[in-house]
């Protein structure tokens, strides 16, 4: 492995990286000087504000996954888990969609919950069926949706089940494909700590923080950077161009989606006024933005592999905005 | 840049991320990005961050077998727009590339209260808005006064604007109101203007219609600290 070399080149560049930081921190105001005017264009400082906004809503969410996949390195032993969860793999499917529910915040806190569920032993494929609902179906998103809507009962029931149908659908995906086609490739953990083992709770606690928090951000931030630009280039008129066509509205509205990167707590207000859509449209909407989008992809490529990923993140789009069609077709 | 980023580099961009979201929690500054209920789990994440950060210095073994992701280098971006660029809240940009939107939540309060007594009464853009779609709601003679910035059309129209946020900036949706009577000042300025709803105007929200009134008065004001409503 590449890391043992990468260990004795940083080793002797240590001070080197910190300069670095230093650095960048002081020609900051220099380079503020020089840019002035291209820093003062609209376009760029509303890019910047949407950028920002989006990094710092989600650092308190990602601070709390991380908390939480912590307390699970420190609480969770792998024999407790392998106690808990049903023999099968496919039964313990819907319970970790349905064990979604008791984790009230949007998607960004969710990713290193995830992993750190696979490293204390869950199966991948139950870890992924918890990752993709958790963001849909807790309380937080149930009560902003309904109020979104103005109290429609069918909108809020739709969402929850397909949200919920999405997630069982793609951890069945991954537990009987898994087994057959050894094309399809399982998330990788970059390391699974065991070297930690021996040491108290506390170090594994922070061993666990360090080792989720920086990957997870940075991928994010990547994410923030495109959806942001997205968020300014695009207005949402282009969107409603295609509202009439049904398939292209739907086609429209996954891609929209996944591009503009919503908190899965806001994304009801959003589809509230894409008015020139249909109901069903408006429910894809919903569905696909709380399971995939395009910092969700950023993060997944990072916790859990680029092979991964590359296959993951289409089949999740593709799975959810299926389903959140034919959820629609029968409930709305 | 390609090397994986080791021990100290970590502490270092841990740190400086947990100094902006000190920094923007501390300052009014969290207003222009996210909504109020986030200050404190900026501030308390922000220590936590600077904490952990600071574990490294602490703990006595040799750390840095654990290099991460050169990609975390990323993180500086968001460090050095807080704090060189310090992006201002959201205004004329977004709003002149939207139209009134239609969101129920809105407009549940707006058709629940009556107007409230009074010669001049002060109602929020978005309140407004929701107000004339109602066929009027009530506004029909009675002086209102509405508080916002301006944004400009290209036939030469100006409004008053207010944008509305549920989690984030990212989110935004724009109210207008439409200015009838009084020259345009420039954009992005704040005022504070005085007049009543142009009969008939605005009533349609399916067709992003825009609602009116003709101003008595117009008077510059200073930006709230929360630009959204």
């Amino acid at each position: 492995m590449t890391t043992t070399t990468a260990e004795t080149r940083s080793t002797g560049r240590g001070d080197w990286q910190g300069w670095l930081v230093v650095g960048l921190l002081l020609l900051a105001v220099p380079a503020e000087r020089l840019l002035g005017d291209l820093l003062a264009a609209s376009a760029f400082q509303t890019w910047a504000t949407v950028f920002l906004a989006v990094v710092v809503q989600s650092i308190p969410f990602l601070v709390l996954g991380i908390v939480l996949s912590g307390l699970i390195s420190v609480l969770l032993s792998e024999r407790l888990v392998a106690r808990v969860m049903p023999k099968r793999t496919a039964l313990a499917v819907p319970f970790a969609g349905l064990a979604g529910v008791a984790l009230p915040t949007c998607e960004c806190a969710v990713v290193p919950v995830a992993n750190g569920l696979t490293r204390r032993g869950l199966p991948p494929a139950v870890a992924l069926t918890f990752m993709l609902a958790a963001p849909a179906v807790n309380p937080a998103v149930i009560v902003s949706t309904a109020v979104a809507f103005g109290g429609r009962v069918d909108m809020v029931a739709a969402r929850f089940v397909a949200s919920l149908l999405t997630a069982m659908v793609i951890g069945w995906i991954y537990v009987w494909a898994a087994a057959r086609f050894p094309a399809l490739k399982l998330p990788t953990l970059r390391d699974r700590l065991h070297h930690h083992d021996g040491e108290s709770r506390w170090e594994r606690f922070l061993a666990a923080a360090w080792h989720d928090f920086l990957p997870a951000a940075a991928f994010l931030v990547l994410g923030a950077m495109i959806a942001a630009a997205i968020n300014v280039l695009v207005p949402v008129q282009w969107v409603e161009a295609v509202a009439g066509h049904p398939f292209l509205a739907v086609l429209a509205l996954t891609v929209f989606a996944f591009v503009i990167a919503l908190c899965s707590e806001a994304d009801a207000f959003v589809a509230v006024s894409l008015t020139a859509f249909s109901d069903t449209a408006k429910l894809v909407f919903l569905v696909v933005g709380p399971a995939m989008d395009i910092k969700l992809a950023a993060m997944e490529a990072g916790q859990f592999g680029r092979a991964f990923a590359v296959q993951f993140v289409p089949l999740v789009l593709v799975v959810a905005a299926t389903t959140a069609c034919l959820v629609a077709w029968v409930i709305l | 840049m390609g090397d994986p980023v080791n021990r100290a580099g970590q502490s270092m961009v841990l740190t400086v991320l947990g100094a902006v979201a000190l920094r923007i929690a501390w300052t009014d500054e969290y207003a222009r990005y996210v909504n109020a209920w986030m200050r404190w789990p900026l501030f308390v994440s922000g220590l936590l961050l600077v904490g952990l950060a600071l574990t490294s210095l602490l703990s006595s073994k040799e750390n840095d077998d654990h290099p991460t992701t050169h990609v975390a280098w990323l993180l500086l971006l968001p460090v050095a727009i807080a704090f060189v660029v310090q992006p201002p809240a959201l205004g004329s940009y977004v709003a002149e590339r939207r139209s009134n939107e239609v969101a129920p939540a809105a407009y549940e309060e707006a058709a629940v209260a009556p107007l409230p007594e009074g010669d001049v009464i002060d109602l929020p853009v978005s309140g407004f808005v929701a107000r004339a779609t109602m066929e009027g709601g009530g506004l029909e003679g009675r002086p209102v006064r509405l508080t916002g910035f301006v944004t400009h059309d290209k036939q030469g129209g100006w409004y008053v604007t207010r944008l509305t946020m549920f989690c984030c900036a990212a989110d935004v949706s724009a109210f207008k109101v439409r200015v009838d009577g009084a020259e345009a000042p420039a954009k992005d300025t704040w005022v504070r203007v005085t007049g009543t709803w142009v009969d008939g105007t605005g009533i349609d929200p399916e067709a992003g219609a825009t609602p009116a009134v003709t101003a008595s008065e117009v008077t510059p004001s200073k930006a709230p600290t929360f630009t959204y409503e």
